[in-house]
């Protein structure tokens, strides 16, 4: 029997104190003792990238961190973007360009692209893939995707 | 898909996490976990005890004297390929780094556990190799510092020890003026490489090529350097054809195996192919230079 323990986190700016097992996935505590249902889960072996989060400001797979991990640290989930005016951008730049069909990947893809946008030149449709490739949207909806984030790098390069 | 129950300790110093490995047959370091919690969930590891050393903060640094560069074992490789101090003396592994799986893979796994997985087809492995780097470890008792041929044993097979924890790679710098190259076919970008390969070409006066290094990823049970071919290089001028061998002559050197994705003679021809543009890309990249001064 393996004991729980205790940790304390902060999501989108909300302190929790949680008790849970050691084995208990990020994106499990997130989904299932926090309730923030917007982080997805989808393959649970860091290929799709519809459970990306951002730790302490840099992203990662949520479904390859154990929620103790979490202990100490700063979380965002796709929860936090409406609150956000810079995240909100992206959010509204998704809508515009129809950047989503069914809409299991966007959260992964609206987190990636917010950290792609601050570190990447992306100065190109070829770079703009390649940055994407860690997330997969299977209903295909790339090319929408690709225009949004054109339209955001232009937009922040004009700026 | 999910981890098999598991005690986590949560260690802030070296030692510490020393001591939990000595005193438990069944525990696993984990740093980034990119390659580990995969596993984990597919239960194909299952380790009763997860000492989780990613907060030992003395293991991220960089470090450099007039020989060596000693990287710490928890640089994770979006600060790999971030470093200035690493761009300076080895842009080529900003340039390879870039090619590990994705944008946030990288921010999690670290060189460390790259080169504790020993993937033969993966890019930390053939730099290591490539740069002759030494890879610090140490247990409770002592320090190791192993060369990178005999540290690498075979598919996934290092010869740490199960007490042992990876504390830094040192890579020493290169005095002669050089030139490099890194080429990767993959089947997608960020996905594993079929092939990689890694050149150095380092050049005297008047263009004599000192010393070459080639490395090659993919194609055998580690990475491996095609010393025939390096050989065949030394005393060549850089203006001269430097690919005087043949595909036979590679293909005696590797031992690739056939996958879902690609057959044995496709990995050779693959390998020919590559090698040959690595070696000239290394060469344009000398005399480029040359002609901007």
């Amino acid at each position: 029997m393996i004991d729980k323990i205790k940790i304390e986190t902060t999501v989108n700016n909300v302190k929790y104190s949680k008790r849970i097992e050691p084995r208990l996935l990020a994106s499990d505590f997130i989904r299932e003792n926090l309730h923030l249902t917007g982080t997805h889960v989808g393959c649970e072996h860091g290929v799709c990238g519809s459970c990306t989060i951002k730790i302490n400001g840099l992203t990662s797979r949520s479904c390859l961190k154990f929620a103790i991990q979490l202990h100490g640290k700063r979380v965002e989930t796709v929860e936090s973007f409406s609150s956000n005016p810079q995240k909100k951008i992206i959010l509204d730049t998704f809508k515009k360009f129809h950047a989503l069909q069914c809409g299991f990947c966007t959260p992964g893809f609206l987190i990636t692209v917010d950290e792609l946008l601050q570190t990447e030149n992306l100065e190109n449709e070829k770079e703009i893939r390649k940055a994407l490739s860690g997330n997969l949207c299977r209903c295909t909806g790339y090319e929408n995707i690709i225009k949004a984030v054109l339209e955001l790098k232009n937009n922040r390069k004009t700026k | 898909m999910k981890p098999s129950p598991f005690n986590y300790v949560n260690p802030d110093t070296i030692e510490k996490a020393l001591n939990a490995l000595s005193k438990h047959n069944n525990a696993k370091l984990i740093a980034g976990g990119q390659t580990l919690v995969p596993m984990m969930n597919f239960r194909l590891s299952q380790p009763e005890l997860l000492i989780d050393i990613s907060n030992i903060s003395k293991l991220k640094n960089i470090t450099e004297d007039n020989k060596y560069i000693e990287i710490g074992s928890l640089l994770t490789h979006s600060n790999a390929i971030k470093s200035n101090c690493l761009k300076k003396y080895f842009p080529i592994i900003s340039k390879a780094i870039s090619n590990v799986a994705h944008h946030t893979i990288r921010n999690e796994g670290t060189i460390g556990g790259s080169i504790a997985n020993a993937d033969p087809a993966s890019e930390w492995p053939l730099l290591v190799t490539l740069l002759e780097s030494f890879i610090k470890v140490q247990n409770k008792k002592k320090k190791r510092k192993i060369l990178y041929k005999d540290f690498f044993e075979s598919h996934f097979i290092t010869n740490l020890r199960d007490d042992e924890i990876i504390t830094s790679i040192i890579i020493p710098k290169i005095k002669n003026s050089y030139g490099w190259s890194f080429l990767e076919e993959a089947q997608r970008d960020g996905d594993f490489a079929v092939v990689e390969v890694a050149t150095i070409i380092e050049i005297g006066k008047n263009n004599l090529i000192k010393k070459a290094r080639i490395a090659i990823g993919g194609v055998d049970e580690k990475v491996i350097r095609l010393k025939k071919i390096e050989n065949l290089l030394v005393g060549f001028n850089l203006s001269e054809n430097l690919c005087n061998f043949t595909k036979k002559d590679i293909d005696d050197q590797i031992n690739p195996i056939s996958d879902n994705h690609s057959s044995i003679e496709y990995k050779k021809h693959l390998s020919f192919v590559l090698i040959k543009k690595a070696i000239n890309t290394a060469k344009e990249q000398i005399l480029n230079v040359e002609d901007d001064r």
